[in-house]
């Protein structure tokens, strides 16, 4: 085990006990810790290589991804965010087969490469964590810290679950659709990482079992050799490592399908007691806009600044971009790419003038279904949907 | 256990270990004060890090009553933290991991550089070819089963090792199997290296999710 992996394993290393008393915080060398900026400015720190991420943690491995990265239509799968409860397994020790079992007339076991004789399908999309922005509510909440970069977008492509639905013959009275992947938890304690998905979602033409990302094979750390790919609706219902999919009349049992991954049906305060609304399942993804250029504490030249991003909902599609600089009135952004859902618009706003010295941009994001970009949106105890207004502080020299 | 007998329990554990060199106190209070903290400390590594890294850990910022939430959580999934360390292990995380404290800055690091077992590496290809299974399912059913669980689906001290990216690192599964990790014994003077490829080739077999009933509920 290397320096770097012990460290940030929690040991620290042979400084004298009066030292490591006085950091006061375990891993803070490895984890690099010691810091008291936020890691928006780390990713300013590193704008000009796209291919770094955030390490938020080794095992199981959370990477984020800088908001330079995500200045692109499509983003590369060495720069896509990395999350997962119990750790990519290692996935080319059976060969790989998806059953499908369960309320199902013929109940199938299909290789990779009898997938792959099935009808393509492919679909832009983008995948966001259920817990993206988790590190920017306050109160604070327990889980990963991720705060702009857990999005990314990819070309996937692979079979219509309609399809495979089809071939197994649905039998009367199914609702649900379960999805086990391949990653063990790690104690029996712990309940395994099943989730469902309503049989009208599965059937969805856009929903998809993909096997390609952006045209290669679907990484490892991404769900390769197959993961569900749910446009509109947010990572947790995004299955990796699938190799049992159940047909059935409920919800998956789970605790990730009915305790983790839940959102009050109206917003509660912090500190409300559990129980007093109804839980939903986190499903459609909220409208959100994303800056990617001017990156947070980073500096342009003098002259026009061009401030970038993109912008995704979950139902529908965004039709408006607004940007406000410093304490001016909120102006309209240009749109690009034709909408489309389940897919980002990337868009751009000209700053014609800029007094050298600090500015902040912000900008917000409205979608075909009226629905606005919060400046802050409400809270909830697990930091599910973070949509707040996304704000960059950047430097004209 | 009183606090007092887990601090001296647990103080004389550590003097065997003999891996901390104390120098003289300057007050009682303070050092009583230090040997709280580094106990809690060591109750930490050896009872929070058997599934996951500790940036998982400090990453987070939270209020003490959050902090006394996720022991309760995690000694529910299997954290064999004892009973008399969960306040003091709790306060230590409140103390360090405060939500009144700023976010941590983490690193940055390109993909190939983010040293996890999970980023797939060019397999070191472990040496299975003649390796005998039903040896391996012996050895891993006399030395490892106790704490991994009959089918290394996990147990009361060890993590689950099924279908586990480890399983693709002979390097780092020999020196853990060797040399020990944290709360894992090393074997040297128990396995050979034929053990260890033979323990590691029944791990790489098996199957996961185990089979159940296809009916779901
Ligand atoms: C038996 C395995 C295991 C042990 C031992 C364990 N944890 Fe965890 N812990 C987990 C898993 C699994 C997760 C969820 C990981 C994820 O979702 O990314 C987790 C997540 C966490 C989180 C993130 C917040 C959350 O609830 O998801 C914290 C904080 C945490 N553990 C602290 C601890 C502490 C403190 C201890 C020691 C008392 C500990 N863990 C011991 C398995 C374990
Ligand atoms: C006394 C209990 C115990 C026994 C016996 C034991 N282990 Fe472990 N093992 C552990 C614990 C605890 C860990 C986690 C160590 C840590 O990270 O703190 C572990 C970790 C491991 C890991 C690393 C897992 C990973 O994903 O990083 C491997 C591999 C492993 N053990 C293999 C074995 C094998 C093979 C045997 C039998 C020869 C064995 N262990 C016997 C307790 C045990």
């Amino acid at each position: 085990m290397d320096e770097a992996r012990d460290e940030a394993a929690g040991h620290v290393p042979a400084i004298s006990r009066r030292a490591w008393i006085g950091i006061g915080l375990i891993g803070a060398a490895g984890a690099g810790l010691s810091g008291r900026s936020t890691a928006q400015g780390a990713s300013g720190a590193a704008a000009s290589d796209e291919e770094k991420l955030i390490v938020r943690s080794l095992r199981p491995l959370n990477l984020e991804a800088t908001s330079t990265a995500l200045d692109h239509r499509m983003t590369p799968a060495n720069s896509l965010f990395v999350r997962s409860h119990f750790g990519a397994p290692a996935v080319e020790l059976e060969t790989w087969v998806v059953e499908i079992v369960g309320l199902v007339q013929h109940p199938l076991k299909l290789r990779l490469d009898e997938l792959g004789r099935i009808e393509t399908a492919s679909k832009t999309a983008v995948i966001q964590c259920a817990g993206n922005g988790r590190g920017l509510f306050r109160p604070r909440v327990p889980g990963t810290p991720w705060e702009r970069g857990a999005v990314g977008q990819a070309e996937w492509s692979g079979v219509r679950l309609a399809d495979l639905l089809d071939r197994a013959g649905v039998q009367e009275g199914a609702e649900h659709v379960h999805f086990y992947g391949s990653d063990a938890p790690p104690s029996p304690k712990i309940s395994a990482f099943v989730r469902s998905i309503p049989i009208d979602r599965a059937r969805d033409p856009s929903t998809l079992l993909a096997l390609r990302m952006n045209g290669e094979p679907l990484p490892t750390l991404h769900g390769g050799p197959a993961r569900v790919v749910v446009p509109g609706w947010a990572g947790n219902n995004w299955t990796k490592w699938v190799r049992r999919i159940v047909v059935s009349r409920e919800e998956a049992p789970s605790f990730y399908m009915q305790t983790a991954y839940r959102m009050p049906r109206t917003p509660v305060p912090p500190g409300a007691p559990a129980g007093a609304v109804a839980m939903l399942p986190v499903t459609w993804m909220n409208v959100k806009s994303l800056i990617a250029s001017p990156v947070q504490g980073g500096s342009v030249a003098s002259g026009p600044v061009e401030v970038r991003g993109v912008a995704w909902t979950g139902r529908g599609h965004v039709t408006k971009v607004e940007v406000r600089v410093d304490d001016g009135s909120w102006k309209e952004a240009t749109l690009r790419d034709d909408p489309e859902t389940g897919a980002w618009r990337r868009w751009g706003f000209r700053l014609e003038s800029a007094r050298p010295g600090r500015h902040v941009v912000v900008a917000r994001a409205t979608d075909s279904e009226g629905e606005v970009q919060p400046e802050t949106p409400p809270w909830n105890k697990s930091g599910y949907l973070w949509n707040g207004y996304d704000t960059v502080a950047f430097e004209v020299k | 256990m009183s606090t007092v007998r887990y601090l001296f329990m647990a103080a004389l554990s550590l003097a065997i270990v003999g891996s901390l060199m104390v120098p003289a106190p300057a007050r009682q209070d303070d050092d009583e004060a230090e040997m709280r903290e580094l106990l809690a400390r060591r109750s930490l590594e050896e009872n929070c890090l058997i599934c996951h890294t500790m940036d998982l850990i400090a990453g987070q910022r939270l209020t003490p009553a959050q902090w006394k939430a996720e022991v309760v959580k995690m000694i529910g999934w299997g954290s064999p933290l004892p009973k008399e360390a969960a306040d003091p292990v709790t306060e230590f995380l409140a103390r360090h991991y405060s939500d009144r404290e700023p976010t941590p800055v983490p690193t940055l690091a390109t993909l190939k550089d983010v040293d996890s077992y999970e980023v797939p590496k060019e397999r070191n290809a472990p040496a299975e070819a003649g390796a005998d299974l039903k040896r391996g399912e012996k050895l891993y059913a006399t030395t490892c089963a106790n704490c991994h669980g009959p089918k290394a689906l996990g147990g009361d001290l060890g993590p689950a090792l099924v279908h586990k990216a480890i399983l693709d690192r002979p390097t780092d599964y020999n020196r853990i199997l060797f040399e020990g990790l944290r709360r894992m014994p090393g074997n040297k003077q128990t396995l050979k290296p034929e053990d260890s490829v033979a323990i590691l080739a029944w791990l790489r077999s098996l199957s996961y999710p185990v089979p159940l009933d296809p009916g779901g509920r």
